[in-house]
C-alpha cells in the first residue's frame, strides 16, 4: 500500500469514527552509514524507514497515534487508539488543525542535489582517509575508535482535513571522528562531528585537529584548586549548557508553571550584551525549515534583546493561550511517533567581537572550560542549577598555561545569563541547532582539589 | 511477520556474498503512554513500531540494514542491496531452520491494550492528588504510565528460528516543590517485564508521597560541599554508579576494542574483597529481564566480579568469537533499527556483611547519597560523573542535614577498589540505559555501601 492510499483509508475511517478534524504527518527517509576501524569497514548500514503519525479532534479533544505498519489493520488501530487517547485529554489542551498560509519562505538550501552523486564507494574512501589522518596526527593517538561517514535524505508531508498539503525534502551528510590518545597510564578521548549538505564545506584537517587535538592536549591535564570566580566557557560547552535550559523559553512550559521565565517578558533576564535569536530561515542552519510541523510558515524571532526577554516560543496551542499577540511556528513533532511540542529551530546567542585570544587575555587568570559532560544528570532544567564534570585549560596572565581535568563547574543558569561579561566572535552551533560564541562568565564555582 | 521462505532467501543472498553469518530480527511492537500532570492528562499516545533488521558479518566487519516495508519484494531487494557492498562470492548456504522455542520465565496475566485508557488515567490522577496534598510546597505532580507489547522473530544462517513476546509496564512519578523562586524535584519510576497486573499491584499513593517528601526535603537543603569525603551510597538506584562506572567497561564490545580499563584483566583482582557483582537477565518479571536476547540466546545469571576478582564479561556472539568467550545471553538492541551489542540486563552488587547503622556510624564527616540521579562514563578512561538527587551530610556517625547540587566524580576502576563496607540486602531499581544499540530497559542495584573517599563537586 502506498502512503497516499493509506492516507485516504485512514481519513475515511477517521471521518466514520466522528473525528471533526484530522491530520497525518508522513515521512520517509533513506540513510547510509559506514564506520572504519583499523583500516577496515567495521559497520556499514543502509536503511529505508518511514511511518505515519496521526492527530485528530474528537468531542472537542485531541488524540494521537502512529504506525510504521501501513495496513488496513493498522489504520483501525490508529483511529481506535487516537479516539481513546483523546477521551482522557482535557478540552483546554485541544490543538488546532491549521489551514495553512498563502505563502511560505524559500529554504532551497535544505536539499542539495549534489549529495545524490556522492557514491557509497566515495563515502567509504572518505571514512578511510579520516581514520588515516587521525593516526598520522600524533603517535599519541593510540586508537581511532571510529571514523564514520553517513548520509541521509528525508521527505515529509503533512495533510489534513482543512486542506493543508505541504511537502519538504532535505538531505545532509555527517562525518564523525572519535579517538583515544594515551601516554603512559593516562588515556583521554576526543571527538568531533561535521554536518552539512555541501560537499565542498568539509575540511579534513579541521576535523582531525579538533578531535585529536582535544585528546592529546588533555593528556597533560591535571586538576586545579577549587575557586569561585571568572571562567570562559568555550562555544561548544556553552551551547551544550544553553541547550539544556532552552526549554525554559518555551511558552507552553511557562504556562504550565515549569519555567522561571514565565511572565518575565519585558524584564531583564541577562546581561546587556546578550541577544538571543530563534531563526528557522538561517542559511545552512541545522534546524532550518520553511514551515513547522503544524504547517505554520517560518519566521525569525528575537527572543532576548540586549538582556531583555522579548518573547517565548510558541506552538499554535500555546500561542492561543498566551496573553497578547505572539507568533506560533515552533511546533515540531520529534518524529511521526511524537506529538506536537515546542522546539527551538536555530536558537543562538549572537556573537560579540572579541577573538578567542582576546577573550583569554581579558580573563587573565582562571579556567577555560572546553567540554562539559553529564548534562542529562548534572543539570536541573527547571531550577537552573548545574554541577558538571568538565575539562579545559588553566589560564595565567592572559595566556593558556596547561590543560585541566577532573574538575566540576557549578552555577545556576539564570545567574549565569546575568553574569556574562564578554562574548567571543566564534559562534558555533551544536547538531541540535543551538549556538553560542565563547563567553566569559563571572561567579562560577570550580571544584577541584 | 515474515515467511520462513523469504527469510531463508534473504540469508541465502547474504551468504552468497561471502558473509560468515547473517541474521534477521523482525519486530512488531505496540506501545501506549499516558501522562498526567496536576490531575489533568498531559499527553497520551499509542503506536505500532514494525520493521526488520538484517545483520551480515564478514570477518571483522558488520553490515546492517533495516526497513519497515516487510513485503517479500522489498526485503529481497534490501538483502541484495546490502550484500552488494561485498565483492566476494560464496557457495555457502544457510542451514535449514530448526525452531527453538524460548521458555517463558516471566508470566503476563493482563495485556495492557486490554485496559481502557480511562482506567489507567484515573489511577494516575489520584497519584497526582496525593502528591499535591502531601504539602503546600508541592507545586507540580506528574505521573505517567507506559506499556509495550513487543513480538520478536529471529532467524539466522546457522539454522536458528526463534520468537518471543515481551510485555513491559512502567510508571514514573515526579513531584516538584517550589519556594523562594526555586524548584526541587523528587522522582520514582518502578517497572516490570510483566502485564498490567504490575501496575495494579503498586501502591501509587505511597510512591507519590515519597516523591513529594524528597522534593520538599531538597527544597529546604543547603548546597553540598566540595572536596574529598567518605561517601555512603544508598541501596537500589545507587547501583547506577556501578552500572555506569564499571558495568559499561565490562561489556565485551569495549573489551574487544581494548577501549576499557578492564580489558585483559580476567582472573585479576580489580575490586575490593567486599565486591561481588552480578548481571542476571533471568530475575522473574524484573524490568531488565529477557527470556532470550536479541540474537536468540537464552538469558543467564552471570557473575562478573566475585570477591573482587574479575570473573566474566557480558558477552554476545560477535565480540565473544573475537575474545574466545561464549555468549552470556546479553546481546540487546532498542529496536530493529539497531545492530545488537552486549549490554547489561539487571546488574547489581551482591549483599555483603555490614549493617547500614555500622556503615553510617563509621564516618565522622562524609556524604550520604540516599538517592542518585543519572550519570555518564567514558569507558576508555572509566571517568564518571553522577548527580545525587537526595543527599545528606554525615556528621559524627549520624545522618545530618540534607544538601543539594552534589555531583560525584572519579574513575570506576579506582572506586571499586575503595568500597570499604557493603550492607546485607541488595535492592533493584529500574532505568533506561543508552549505548550504541539504543536505549534499553535495565535494572541497577546494590545494598547500601561505603566508598572510603570520593570527589564531591558541590557549590558550598
Amino acid at each position: 500500500m502506498d502512503i497516499k492510499e493509506f492516507k485516504d483509508i485512514l481519513f475515511e475511517k477517521a471521518e466514520n469514527a466522528c473525528f471533526s478534524e484530522y491530520e497525518v504527518t508522513a515521512s520517509r527517509s533513506e540513510s547510509f552509514s559506514v564506520t572504519i576501524f583499523k583500516g577496515n569497514i567495521e559497520k556499514y548500514s543502509k536503511n529505508i524507514t518511514g511511518g505515519v503519525g496521526f492527530r485528530g479532534i474528537i468531542g472537542g479533544k485531541t488524540g494521537y497515534s502512529y504506525s510504521e505498519d501501513i495496513s488496513e489493520e493498522a489504520a483501525d488501530f490508529i483511529v481506535k487508539e487516537a479516539a481513546q487517547n483523546a477521551f482522557i485529554m482535557d478540552e483546554e489542551e485541544t490543538e488546532e488543525v491549521y489551514e495553512g498560509e498563502k505563502e511560505y519562505p524559500e529554504t532551497d538550501f535544505i536539499y542539495n542535489l549534489e549529495l545524490e552523486g556522492f557514491k557509497d564507494d566515495e563515502k567509504i574512501a572518505l571514512a578511510e582517509k579520516i581514520e588515516k589522518a587521525a593516526y598520522a596526527y600524533s603517535p599519541k593517538i593510540e586508537l581511532v575508535t571510529g571514523a564514520t561517514v553517513a548520509t541521509g535524505c528525508s521527505e515529509s508531508y503533512i495533510s489534513n482535513s482543512k486542506g493543508l498539503d505541504l511537502y519538504k525534502k532535505c538531505n545532509s551528510y555527517i562525518c564523525v571522528l572519535s579517538v583515544i590518545a594515551s601516554e603512559g597510564d593516562k588515556k583521554k578521548t576526543g571527538s568531533e562531528v561535521f554536518l552539512a549538505n555541501r560537499l565542498s564545506e568539509f575540511d579534513l584537517n579541521k576535523l582531525v585537529e579538533s578531535a585529536c587535538g582535544k585528546a592529546v592536549k588533555a593528556l597533560e591535564a591535571s586538576t586545579v584548586k577549587s575557586f569561585k570566580g571568572k571562567v570562559i566557557f568555550e562555544n561548544e560547552a556553552f551551547s551544550d549548557i544553553l541547550e539544556v535550559f532552552s526549554q525554559n523559553f518555551f511558552g507552553e512550559l511557562a504556562q504550565k508553571g515549569f519555567s522561571l521565565l514565565a511572565s518575565k517578558e519585558g524584564e531583564k533576564i541577562a546581561s546587556d550584551i546578550v541577544t538571543i535569536k530563534d531563526d528557522p530561515l538561517l542559511i545552512d542552519g541545522y534546524g532550518s525549515s520553511p514551515f513547522d510541523d503544524e504547517g505554520v510558515a517560518s519566521r525569525v524571532k528575537t527572543v532576548v534583546e540586549k538582556g531583555v526577554l522579548k518573547t517565548l516560543l510558541y506552538t499554535l496551542k500555546s500561542a492561543k493561550k498566551a496573553e497578547g499577540s505572539v507568533l506560533a511556528g515552533n511546533g515540531y513533532r520529534p518524529s511521526y511517533k511524537g506529538s506536537i511540542q515546542t522546539s527551538t529551530t536555530n536558537f543562538y546567542i549572537e556573537k560579540g567581537d572579541l577573538s578567542y585570544n582576546e577573550l583569554v587575555e581579558k580573563l587573565q587568570s582562571g579556567v577555560i572550560i572546553t567540554k562539559v559532560t553529564g548534562l542529562h544528570a548534572g543539570a536541573n532544567p527547571i531550577s537552573g542549577d548545574f554541577s558538571l564534570l568538565c575539562e579545559g585549560f588553566l589560564a595565567e596572565n592572559g595566556k593558556i598555561k596547561r590543560p585541566v581535568d577532573q574538575i566540576t563547574c557549578a552555577g545556576n543558569f539564570y545567574s549565569v545569563m546575568k553574569d556574562i561579561l564578554l562574548l567571543g566572535n566564534d559562534l558555533k552551533f551544536s547538531l541540535s541547532g543551538i549556538g553560542s560564541p565563547s563567553v566569559l562568565v563571572d561567579n562560577i564555582s570550580i571544584s577541584g582539589s | 511477520m515474515i515467511k520462513d521462505k523469504t527469510a531463508y532467501e534473504m540469508l541465502e543472498i547474504a551468504l552468497g556474498s561471502g558473509a560468515d553469518f547473517a541474521e534477521i530480527f523482525a519486530e512488531r511492537k505496540k506501545t501506549t503512554s499516558i501522562s498526567a500532570l496536576n490531575g489533568k492528562a498531559r499527553s497520551a499516545n499509542s503506536g505500532i513500531d514494525m520493521g526488520l533488521g538484517l545483520r551480515l558479518i564478514y570477518g571483522e566487519k558488520t553490515v546492517y540494514a533495516y526497513t519497515n516495508d516487510l513485503s517479500e519484494k522489498s526485503l529481497l531487494a534490501l538483502a541484495k542491496d546490502i550484500s552488494s557492498a561485498s565483492k566476494e562470492i560464496s557457495t555457502l548456504k544457510p542451514i535449514p531452520f530448526r525452531v527453538k522455542k524460548a521458555e517463558n520465565l516471566h508470566n503476563t496475566i493482563i495485556l495492557p491494550f486490554d485496559i481502557s485508557k480511562q482506567e489507567i488515567f484515573d489511577r494516575l490522577k489520584k497519584a497526582n492528588e496525593t502528591a499535591l496534598g502531601y504539602s503546600k510546597l508541592i507545586s507540580e505532580a506528574e505521573a505517567s504510565f507506559t506499556a509495550s507489547e513487543q513480538e520478536i522473530l529471529i532467524f539466522n544462517s546457522e539454522g536458528l528460528k526463534t520468537d518471543d513476546k515481551r510485555v513491559r509496564c512502567r510508571v514514573a512519578l515526579n513531584s516538584a516543590a517550589s519556594g523562594s523562586g526555586e524548584k526541587q524535584t523528587g522522582y520514582i519510576a518502578p517497572g516490570a517485564l510483566s502485564g498490567y497486573e504490575f501496575f495494579e499491584s503498586l501502591d501509587l499513593d505511597n510512591l507519590a508521597r515519597k516523591t513529594a517528601e524528597q522534593a520538599g526535603v531538597m527544597l529546604s537543603a543547603g548546597n553540598a560541599p566540595s572536596g574529598r569525603f567518605p561517601v555512603v551510597i544508598g541501596d537500589g538506584f545507587g547501583g547506577v554508579l556501578f552500572h555506569e562506572a564499571c558495568g559499561h567497561g565490562l561489556e565485551a564490545i569495549s573489551i574487544a576494542k581494548n577501549s576499557s580499563v578492564f580489558a585483559g584483566k580476567l582472573g585479576e583482582k580489580i575490586a575490593s574483597d567486599k565486591v561481588t557483582a552480578i548481571d542476571d537477565g533471568t530475575i522473574k518479571n524484573s524490568w531488565g529481564s529477557i527470556n532470550i536476547d536479541d540474537e536468540g540466546t537464552k538469558a543467564t545469571k552471570n557473575i562478573l566480579i566475585e570477591k573482587g576478582i574479575l570473573k566474566r564479561y557480558m558477552v554476545d556472539n560477535f565480540y565473544g568469537k573475537k575474545l574466545g568467550l561464549k555468549s552470556t545471553g546479553a546481546c540487546r538492541r532498542q529496536s530493529y533499527k539497531l545492530a545488537p551489542v552486549p549490554r547489561m540486563t539487571n546488574t547489581y552488587i551482591a549483599g555483603g556483611s555490614d549493617s547500614p547503622d555500622d556503615i553510617i556510624s563509621s564516618i565522622d564527616l562524609g556524604l550520604y547519597c540516599k538517592s542518585m540521579g543519572g550519570g555518564s562514563v567514558t569507558p576508555a578512561t572509566a571517568e564518571f560523573n553522577f548527580a545525587v538527587s537526595e543527599a545528606y551530610m554525615i556528621r559524627n556517625g549520624k545522618i545530618a542535614e540534607p544538601v543539594r547540587g552534589a555531583t560525584l566524580i572519579g574513575r570506576g576502576d579506582e572506586i571499586i577498589k575503595n568500597i570499604e563496607m557493603v550492607a546485607l540486602n541488595p535492592k533493584l531499581a529500574c532505568g533506561m540505559c543508552g549505548a550504541s544499540s539504543g536505549s534499553i530497559p535495565v535494572c541497577v542495584g546494590q545494598p547500601m555501601l561505603k566508598v572510603s573517599e570520593m570527589t564531591v563537586g558541590g557549590k558550598a
